[in-house]
């Protein structure tokens, strides 16, 4: 009866383990959009003097699609990284603002400076539920056929960039 | 008088916001067919809500948009499709039963069918 009771012990421990490491396993926060083309579509622009930003603009090089916003703290942490990219001629930013004050926006990339190729803006935050966005910021690297390579939650790091990102531009 | 204009102060605000909240649609059968949707997607910035409980912002958007969506004549099947594609089957309230998510399903009944046995085990050992 003490072997029954050991195997029991064991295959409860065995499965104990599988379940927290299924729950710990990174796999379980990889994007769903992984390997999928990026939907098409077309965003506003956030002032008269520029265009707004449509899918075809990161069509034939490697991208970075951001979602941001002026209201994000996250996002204002994650802005000197942009400018850095943007000033060590990295890969060209393109950015989502999502639900923003354009007033209170346009002012703060006055001021702060703009990492931006191009910004949409997406006031229903109807392009933000197809790329399966959960909050502000992300980020995702775009293929030049237009297939999203990476994903990224959270206020991007010179690390990630570099690490992660750089890594699966093929040159 | 002055109490009266106090009153009015305060329910003031409240009207205002009701008249900017989300727009149903007008057919009867289409916003039900909406509100099911809602009820089936989880609001994934919340803990265990639906989308159709829930007062955040993302799940306001996913309201609006499932709207928009069956406004336009998309099937409920066809939007739930859309979801999953970009949020995964996490996105469900209640996920399918298939490879992915056994562990999910079946864990609690392994869970109890081995405590159950503990449980046998150990009354029989102390009954002898």
């Amino acid at each position: 009866m003490r072997f029954i009771s050991a195997i029991l012990i064991f295959v409860s421990l065995l499965l104990i383990a599988v379940f927290m490491a299924r729950l710990g396993s990174p796999k379980t926060t990889i994007s769903p959009m992984i390997g999928k083309p990026l939907t098409e579509f077309s965003l506003p622009a956030i002032n008269s003097e520029s265009d707004g930003l449509t899918s075809a603009d990161l069509r034939g090089k490697y991208a970075i699609l951001n979602i941001f916003a002026q209201w994000c703290i996250t996002c204002k942490y994650e802005h000197p990284v942009l400018m850095q990219i943007k000033e060590k001629n990295g890969l060209p930013i393109y950015g989502v603002a999502w639900r923003d004050n354009l007033t209170k926006l346009n002012t703060w990339l006055k001021n702060d400076g703009n990492p931006y190729e191009k910004i949409g803006a997406d006031n229903d935050g109807s392009l933000i539920i197809k790329l399966g966005v959960t909050g502000a910021p992300e980020s995702f690297l775009i293929s030049p056929e237009g297939i999203v390579l990476f994903n990224y939650k959270g206020a991007l790091t010179q690390k990630v960039y570099e690490e992660e990102i750089l890594p699966l531009v093929k040159k | 008088m002055k109490k009266f204009i106090i009153l009015i102060l305060i329910i003031l605000p409240s009207y205002s916001f009701a008249l900017t909240a989300e727009e149903h649609l007008e057919n009867p059968a289409q916003e039900q067919q909406a509100r099911d949707i809602f009820r089936q997607i989880r609001c994934v910035v919340c803990s265990g809500e639906s989308i159709n409980d829930s007062k955040a912002d993302l799940a306001k958007e996913m309201r609006v948009m499932i709207r928009n969506e069956i406004d336009k004549g998309r099937s409920e099947e066809q939007i739930i499709n859309e979801l999953t594609q970009s949020y995964g089957i996490e996105i469900l309230m209640t996920p399918p039963v298939i490879k992915e998510t056994s562990i999910l399903w079946f864990f609690p009944i392994i869970a109890i069918l081995l405590g159950v046995s503990f449980i046998a085990y150990f009354f029989n050992k102390n009954n002898k």
